[in-house]
């Protein structure tokens, strides 16, 4: 019996995966759990393990293709198997063949669409590929209308209207799984959830107290300020659900478990990895999950649980010296807690002024869900907590 | 990357033009006075001087010793040539009709070839071995092939095909000169054809091509008297507003890959015109190197021409179809240009 290799799904929402690479050929003998391919999601590179041994056979999906989850993409053929019938293939989903593209102005071949290959020249597509110009908007004087050198070097001559040129394009980068789905979802938030922000600033001396006490005492780890943020907010949070919520159509879910995502910055983009249950967590515990995610997202070694089931993000990024911004919330969460660095600055104290250490916050919340005054009394207890001398 | 040889073009302004066979002649002469090991071996090389009159006068300089007649016999004339040059002379054997070369086959291919390589270096085969390609003189098909592809095809061998008198006295004296087995082709057609010489002494190294003609909008590469065919194609283009570079590789083993490859890179199309026929010839490989490495350049595919797949004919009117002529070259380039 022929075993169906499929595209996995590896996270809740997941609804494309991209083959990033098969490890066995087609025709190479392989056993269960056998590393076959590596799988990119939005999130993260996974190797797939066979799910049976035998032949693999019917591969119809090349390393870079991105296919719906649960679409068939080989088969593991059992000794004695042969190839089913093309009828019993399983139908591909809906939606995954690309549109044919019409030609601009309708020139071209005359069918208005592009079928196949684009006709051009060695010399036209390395020059193409050198100035950044799309040779499927260009027509070509070459034998059967094939795109040649000049057509290429006129095209970049004379711009496409009377207006300037634009500008010129050095190199096209293609978006990763992960820098499409940042601007997908980013672009879904500000579009859908109407945003407010509240900024206040925190005295961070208590803070700065207890860190330099911890490394006194030679703790094994001492928690960054982002975790004692990240610590507050978790403590805050179970006053105020709200905020702690996702809006569905049934309406406000306000959620038990309360898990903080943290943003890491990546080379090629950000990820947030989520600390389960944070307000359970002791400060210290939090400090070692969280280096123990970061490290692991720098890797790229996070697994689906890792960077799932968030309900509320901390973003800082106090460690580039910003003092202050303003963030995206990270949908469906409700709200998201953008932080700066702390900085010795002059202020009124008690009733003189002083040089104190102080952080800038900024919390992002979802009006479709929350209002001022509820994020206010949040915001004010997350500073509370942090000038307060209470740290567990 | 090979050095350059600087001085390897004509001199511009020459007083003295003489005859290809002029050049060969005087190129044998030259090398026989420097070097008493040189001497000529061939059938009608003596009195006669060639049935083409290309070495007359030199039996009368050097005797019967250094000019010897032979018998009949290609394989044992080349075979004598090949051991007199493992023995320390220096032979110019003279096979009249390029076709001939096939009765040498053992003694070139197996014997001459092999020699330096299977005894570790310690023998060598400094021999020459003259002889002619081409068509058109109406010899029908056992004296009219190319087979210098053939030769091309050896490793061990050195084949010289000169298109020019300079270049043909240039590159025979290197041969004489040459430690190693060299096939020296002159197209029987061009021993009339006159060009400038000077006077004073001078040799063209193996192994570098010549732009014959500089241009920009095709390259065509050509051998023997290809080139002169070629060169009368690229007057006819520039009538046409088709600048033609013509290249003459001048010996196809050792071949000067580079110069073919950037002339190809320049103008972005190339062609190759070679006599000897065009199946598995040495239009192929040629093409193939520029295909190689100057196809992200090209405009358009790599074109061949050579002879046609057919015994040469006798009869005149069907003989000219079977080669290149400055008509199909300018055909053919105008195809690649895209202007047909």
């Amino acid at each position: 019996m022929a075993t169906e290799v499929i595209m996995p799904a590896l996270g809740i929402a997941q609804e494309k995966g991209t083959l990033v690479n098969w490890f066995k050929a087609e025709g190479q003998p392989i056993k269960k759990g056998e590393p076959l391919m590596e799988v990119e999601t939005d999130k993260a590179t996974v190797e797939i393990e066979a799910p049976a041994s035998g032949i693999l056979a019917s591969v119809s999906a090349n390393p870079g293709d991105e296919v719906p989850v649960g679409q068939r993409i080989a088969l593991i053929l059992a000794p004695g198997d042969s190839l089913p019938a093309e009828s019993e293939t399983a139908p591909a989903r809906p939606g995954v063949h690309p549109l044919p593209r019409p030609l601009p102005g309708g020139e071209g071949r005359g069918e208005g669409v592009v079928t196949g290959k684009i006709l051009a020249s060695p010399k036209a597509r390395r020059i193409a590929r050198e100035k950044g110009i799309d040779l499927a908007l260009l027509k070509g004087s070459g034998p059967e209308g094939s795109i040649l050198a000049e057509d290429v070097l006129r095209a970049e001559a004379t711009p496409t209207t009377t207006e300037t040129p634009p500008p010129k394009v050095k190199e096209i980068v293609s978006l990763s799984a992960m820098r499409r789905i940042i601007g997908e979802r980013m672009a879904q938030s500000k579009q859908t959830a109407p945003h407010f922000y509240l900024s206040v600033d925190v005295d961070m001396t208590e803070v700065n107290r207890k860190r330099t006490q911890w490394k006194a005492e030679g703790a094994d780890i001492v928690p960054s300020i982002n975790d004692f943020v990240v610590w507050a907010c978790a403590q805050g949070l179970r006053d105020f659900p709200a905020l702690n919520s996702t809006l569905t159509e049934r309406g406000v879910e306000l959620l038990s478990d309360i898990n903080i995502g943290v943003a890491v910055a990546l080379e090629e983009g950000l990820i947030v990895p989520v600390l389960r249950n944070t307000d359970r967590l002791s400060l210290t515990e939090l400090a070692s999950q969280s280096r123990a995610l970061a490290e692991r997202a720098q890797r790229k070694k996070l697994i689906p649980l890792d960077y799932e089931g968030g309900t509320f993000t901390v973003s800082n990024l106090g460690m580039f010296g910003v003092d202050h911004f303003i963030a995206i919330i990270n949908p469906p969460q409700c709200a998201i807690l953008a932080v700066g660095q702390v900085a010795r600055q002059v202020v009124a104290f008690g009733e003189g002024i002083a040089v104190r250490p102080m952080m800038t916050m900024t919390l992002s919340a979802d009006h479709r869900i929350a209002d001022g005054a509820i994020a206010a009394r949040f915001l004010r207890e997350v500073k509370r907590l942090l000038e307060g001398p209470e740290f567990k | 990357m090979k050095a350059r040889a600087k001085q390897d073009a004509a001199p511009v302004a020459l007083s003295r033009e003489i005859t290809f066979a002029q050049a060969i002649n005087e190129a044998l002469a030259e090398e026989m006075r420097r070097d008493p090991r040189v001497f000529v071996i061939g059938e009608d090389v003596g009195e006669a001087g060639t049935p083409f009159k290309v070495l007359s006068g030199l039996i009368q300089e050097f005797g019967p010793e250094r000019v010897i007649d032979s018998p009949i016999s290609e394989a044992g004339i080349t075979g004598l040539g090949v051991g007199a040059a493992m023995t320390g002379m220096r032979p110019v054997v003279d096979i009249m009709f390029g076709d001939f070369l096939t009765l040498t086959m053992d003694q070139v291919v197996n014997q001459a070839a092999k020699i330096h390589y299977m005894s570790g270096g310690k023998l060598k085969v400094p021999m020459v071995v003259r002889t002619t390609l081409g068509a058109t003189r109406r010899s029908a098909a056992q004296h009219s092939q190319s087979l210098h592809a053939l030769f091309s095809h050896v490793p061990g061998l050195k084949v010289a095909l000169p298109s020019t008198p300079y270049d043909a006295k240039g590159l025979l004296k290197t041969a004489v000169r040459d430690d190693n087995p060299v096939i020296f082709f002159e197209d029987k057609m061009m021993y009339q054809l006159k060009g400038p010489v000077p006077e004073e002494e001078y040799t063209i190294p193996f192994g570098v091509a010549d732009i014959k003609r500089p241009g920009t909008d095709i390259t065509i590469v050509a051998t023997s008297s290809m080139v002169q065919v070629a060169l009368a194609a690229a007057e006819k283009l520039a009538g046409e507003r088709i600048s033609a570079e013509i290249i003459d590789v001048r010996t196809t083993a050792p071949l000067d890959k580079e110069t073919l490859i950037e002339s190809a890179k320049k103008t972005g199309r190339a062609m190759v015109v070679d006599e000897g026929y065009e199946r598995y010839g040495v239009t192929a490989e040629i093409a193939s190197v520029i295909a190689d490495s100057a196809f992200y350049y090209l405009d358009a595919p790599v074109k061949r021409i050579g002879a046609m797949h057919v015994p040469v004919p006798f009869s005149p009117a069907l003989e000219d179809l079977t080669v290149p002529t400055p008509e199909t070259v300018v055909e053919a380039a105008k195809t690649l240009c895209g202007r047909i």
